[in-house]
């Protein structure tokens, strides 16, 4: 039990892959030939696998000899250059090559992390915790009347209000005759608020979470003027079921996890290090 | 990505990352980022929101640009649109099925000129519209112009009657709060219109703009919230815009061959024209200020090539050649004199403020028969041909195109010789 706890601990599994790692490179390793040979570039059968597997991989057809001869250019190019660069201690004090050390170790302390998986009842826990994160926004399906600014000017609420008279108590379909002719559509099936808000406006969404479905209601003022509303249905703000959502509740656990885990990571490392700052 | 004057965050990590920062007046590597600017966003009209039908819709150029608000529009062009269509709900359908969507090409001509259906929405969330203007561009003996036409407007404003510029619509900002309201300005704007220029024989392409009423720029807004004044570096209100792709117009092979053109150089050389060596060129126009005219558009300039290095003669104010001595070696000046109404073009005479009312000099030098110099940050070399007693120039950028001519000096304006014409001196 305790042993499957300290497997468990993220440093302790960094610390052997780190090690098995180790050991299989000191098994497989070549001899090394910038260091042995720092003028002998070597370009083995498996290197020239690897180039013409890339060049297709972009979707060209297999390269030709004198194609490959180039990728074989191309790379021994980079080769040169980048011994060269070593040779100069171009490495050192680089902030790019810095950087781009200090973010592969991020990706193998990410990898590790992957190795983990909730149980169900941690999940459904986990769930219970952070049940807001599922919220579904509330839905509308609702038709309107649109009064125009363009045509109405200052009238135009006034207007709007008059003709909710006019519309209260009669059937939905009538009221093609009054108003003005809306750019978009006169009717919105299941639309989330966000939808709305994003099409009217949030002032038009918020007016309309205000509203009774199954009567004409009014005026309500969106980005464009204002406009009669009947709601044929509305579905409030709600949160699915764990059942209905596992694999997305799941999905967030692995990425708050790995967060967690990568955090969690980098304090042990940086635990082993002190910082020595000017005037301490 | 920030896309709106409300939230712009910087760009360029900590040279902008704060109010502060960016406000502060720092200039980071050249940069003062008051200038930025946030982002903008690219529409495409597609039938349904899938992957396969945006892919066609911007396949098919069917696309627009905003400079950061949701702004709707529409272009069609067509030969066959009527100013009725628009009282039709349908009309997007008639604009389908009787011409092309923005990105399009026009069909073989049907009519004098083409009509164009232009609509507009503003961003719910943002100020109402100020106006749609098209944009038309088009080429002549390998010279391109631009004219913007502005064919709807919101409130009752009038098109000054010889420009056809629509006055500004003003502005409801109030800077010192960085607030502004939708009380001018319209919601929706519409139009079919006809080019009143049409030349069918002329390619051409149209596009749509969109201009916001006046809204405060970020950073109005940030000085609001710093308690500081706005800078004066950059202006404290902008119009955000929408932007179309164009509906292009190509003449038919026939219709292409009947269009007036100026003569190419391989016309030239067929009717016997000698280009000028390198002694001809000097002897043509260094220490001279020489008068040119544009074929195309009938403009007139005056072009002063400096003498090279020392041993330019020193002249008196009253000789032609007093100007030019006072440049360094090789260095040249284009003066522009009776500027056309397309003189603020670049691409036809460079910059004409730096250039001619400035009197900034840019170096020029002659070699392999070319005068090479400069325009608008582009090197361009101008040939001379020799026809008869005219002299005819082309420059490297019109396709082939000899578009400019030497002119005897044209008269000016001499308050010491009212008879006019610049009196030879000693005479």
């Amino acid at each position: 039990m305790i042993v499957a706890r300290i497997l468990r601990e993220p440093l302790v599994q960094f610390l052997l892959v780190g090690l098995a790692l180790f050991g299989a490179w000191q098994l497989v390793k070549p001899v090394h030939a910038a260091r042995d040979a720092p003028y002998r570039i070597v370009i083995g059968e498996d290197d020239l696998k690897q180039m013409a597997l890339a060049w297709m991989a972009k979707g060209l057809p297999p390269p030709t000899p004198q194609q490959m001869q180039e990728l074989v250019e191309a790379k021994v190019r980079e080769e040169v250059l980048y011994r060269e660069a070593l040779a100069l201690g171009l490495d050192k004090d680089d902030v790019i090559v810095r950087r781009q050390l200090a973010r592969k170790m991020e990706f193998v302390t990410e990898d590790l992390s992957k190795l983990d998986e909730p149980s169900p009842a941690e999940l459904r826990a986990w769930y219970e915790n952070h049940r807001e994160r599922f919220a579904l926004p509330a839905r509308a399906t609702f038709r309107h009347v649109y009064f125009s600014p363009d045509r109405r000017g200052a009238n135009t609420r006034a207007d709007a209000a008059a003709a909710l008279e006019q519309l209260s108590g009669k059937p939905i379909d009538v009221s093609v005759a009054i108003g003005d002719r809306f750019m978009f559509q006169s009717y919105y099936g299941d639309r989330s608020m966000e939808v709305v808000a994003k099409e009217f406006g949030p002032k038009f969404a918020r007016g309309l979470a205000d509203l009774k479905p199954g009567a004409w209601a009014g005026p309500v003022e969106s980005g464009y003027g204002w406009h009669l509303v009947f709601i044929d249905a509305m579905t409030p703000q709600r949160i699915p079921d764990f059942e209905s959502i596992e694999p997305e509740v799941r999905n967030a656990w692995i990425e708050d996890h790995r967060e967690k885990t990568r955090a969690k990571l980098y304090e042990s490392m940086r635990a082993r290090y002190e910082v020595v700052l000017p005037g301490s | 990505m920030a896309y709106r004057q409300e939230n712009w965050f910087g760009a360029h990590a900590l040279t902008d990352a704060t109010p502060q920062i960016r406000m502060s007046g720092q200039i980071a590597a050249g940069m003062d980022p008051r200038n930025l600017y946030p982002a903008g966003l690219t529409g495409v009209w597609a039938e349904e929101n899938t992957r396969a039908s945006l892919f066609d819709g911007m396949q098919r150029k069917e696309t627009f640009a905003v400079s950061g608000t949701h702004i709707k529009v529409r272009l069609f062009g067509g030969w066959e649109y009527t100013p009725e269509m628009l009282n039709d709900p349908a009309w997007v359908k008639t604009g389908y099925a009787k011409g092309v969507p923005m990105g399009g090409d026009l069909p073989v001509g049907k009519a004098n000129a083409p009509t164009f259906i232009v609509w507009a929405v503003k961003d719910p969330t943002a100020g109402n519209l100020d106006r749609i203007q098209i944009v038309k561009g088009w080429s002549r003996s390998g010279q391109s112009f631009e004219k913007v036409f502005d064919v709807v407007w919101a409130g009752d404003r009038k098109a000054d009657k010889l420009t056809g510029v629509v006055p500004p619509i003003g502005s409801t900002v109030d800077v010192e709060n960085a607030t502004y309201t939708n009380s001018i300005g319209a919601v929706e704007l519409k139009k079919v219109w006809t080019d009143p220029e049409f030349d069918p024989s002329v390619d051409a392409f149209y596009y749509a703009r969109v201009l916001e009423i006046p809204t405060p720029r970020w950073t109005t807004i940030q000085a609001k919230q710093l308690g500081i004044a706005p800078p004066d570096v950059v202006p404290p209100t902008i119009q955000e815009r929408a932007w179309t792709s164009p509906i292009w117009y190509t003449p038919s092979a026939n219709l292409r061959a009947a269009a007036k053109t100026n003569m190419t150089v391989g016309d030239l050389k067929k009717q016997g024209a000698v280009a000028l060596n390198d002694a001809q060129l000097r002897a043509l126009v260094v220490g001279k200020s020489t008068w040119l005219q544009n074929n195309v558009t009938g403009d007139k300039y005056q072009v002063v090539y400096g003498d090279s290095g020392p041993g330019a003669k020193v002249a008196p104010p009253s000789e032609p050649g007093f100007n030019t001595q006072k440049f360094a070696a090789n260095q040249g000046q284009i003066w522009l004199r009776f500027l056309g109404r397309n003189t603020t073009l670049p691409s036809l005479v460079g910059n004409p403020v730096e250039q001619s009312e400035l009197g900034i000099t840019s170096p020029y030098f002659i070699n392999n028969g070319r005068i090479v110099n400069p325009m608008s940050g582009t090197a361009m070399s101008i040939t001379v041909y020799k026809l008869g007693e005219k002299y005819i120039a082309a420059r490297s950028n019109e396709f082939g195109y000899a578009n400019y001519e030497i002119i005897p000096a044209v008269a000016q304006l001499n308050p010491l010789n009212p008879g006019g014409g610049r009196k030879p001196a000693g005479k």
